[in-house]
């Protein structure tokens, strides 16, 4: 057998040597004091990492990632919707606010000023306008509730 | 001799179909959880949340961050619970999400090993001989000392769950790496022991 190493002792120790090569190996620790003593060094280290701690999280843990997997949180294409969708209504308001902006102005496109012969006279377009800003606010104020604040709070009643 | 080589035979076979067994439950679960429902996550995470908390523990030597690697490697095993191929145990794969999370988050915060002659310096409160308390409080100290691959190694290993075939899958290595690494990180730690023990006997 050759040369006794701490891999070969820390292989027999493991148990995956061979029935022949454990039997020299143990002649060998019998008749050589500091093999021997390197063998129980090692050995000690195995005993005692025999009972390694087992750490335990926190008692709420497969709550929370329960709690995650349910709520798998917003998609990063939901939050720019929402920004766009907020920024469209601002900037509407404050520019059909300040005269900036009137679908009457569709009036100077000349390629659409066909399609105005077919309307009728009566239509508002100030209504129109209006009722599309109106639609777009609500619009984003759903995204908000169903991105935002249904989340947070949901978190907030699991968390509890 | 041929009873004591029965009995050995027994307890392998018991083990393996043990194995076998928990290998079937776990699959079970994962059909339940792939038909759409979560509640059979949950017990997943309660029968394996402590072995991936201690393994994350050992990595990080942090318990903060050991329970937000926890909790990411579970959220994300149930993400991807479509691309578990059942090749290898369950445990298997969960392992390796939580090694590799937790050293990915292991690289963005700053390490400050402790030499190994630090862990000398742990002198057990005993006076005659390590207790296993002790031991278990010494173990702990000196797995600090070595770098987290080894830490994850020796975890790995010694919460018997895992061949080292399946330790090398876990982590990512060849099977003669994990295998030296064991060696080599047992063999540190046996130095530093001798190192306590003989400080405790100049001391006396």
């Amino acid at each position: 057998m050759e040369e006794i190493t701490h891999e070969k002792l820390l292989d027999y120790i493991d148990g995956t040597l061979d029935r022949h090569e454990s039997l020299q190996l143990e002649e060998k620790i019998s008749k050589d004091s500091s093999l021997a003593q390197q063998y129980q060094e090692l050995l000690q280290i195995d005993s005692a990492l025999q009972h390694l701690e087992i750490h335990k999280p926190s008692a709420d843990m497969a709550k929370r990632v329960m709690v995650s997997i349910s709520n798998p949180g917003i998609k990063r294409s939901s939050i720019y919707l929402m920004i766009i969708t907020c920024l469209t209504v601002i900037c509407g308001s404050y520019f059909m606010a300040e005269g900036m902006i009137d679908l009457t102005m569709l009036e100077q496109i000349s390629y659409l000023s066909a399609i105005e012969s077919y309307l009728p006279d009566s239509i508002n377009y100030k209504l129109i306008s209006n009722s599309l800003l109106f639609v777009l606010t609500i619009f984003g104020l759903v995204i908000f509730d169903k991105l935002i604040l249904r989340p947070y709070f949901k978190k907030r009643q699991y968390a509890y | 001799m041929i009873f004591f080589q029965k009995s050995c035979n027994l307890i392998l076979l018991i083990s393996v179909k043990h194995s076998v067994n928990q290998a079937d439950d776990d699959n079970r679960l994962i059909d339940q959880i792939l038909e759409g429902q979560q509640a059979p996550f949950n017990q997943l995470v309660l029968k394996y949340q402590n072995y991936a908390f201690t393994i994350a523990v050992n990595i990080l030597k942090n318990e903060q961050d050991a329970e937000e690697v926890t909790h990411d490697a579970f959220v994300k095993a149930y993400k991807n619970l479509n691309s578990f191929n059942r090749t290898a145990k369950f445990s298997t794969w969960l392992y390796r999400i939580v090694f590799n999370t937790a050293i990915s988050l292991n690289r963005k915060t700053k390490i400050i090993k402790r030499p190994l002659d630090e862990v000398s310096k742990f002198i057990a409160t005993d006076s005659s001989q390590l207790e296993h308390e002790d031991q278990r409080r010494y173990i702990n100290e000196g797995l600090k000392t070595l770098c987290k691959e080894d830490r994850a190694v020796i975890t790995l290993f010694y919460l018997k769950e895992n061949s080292i075939e399946e330790i090398a899958e876990i982590t990512g290595q060849k099977t003669s790496t994990v295998k030296v690494r064991l060696h080599r990180a047992r063999k540190r730690l046996a130095m530093a022991l001798k190192d306590t023990l003989k400080e405790e006997a100049l001391t006396l």
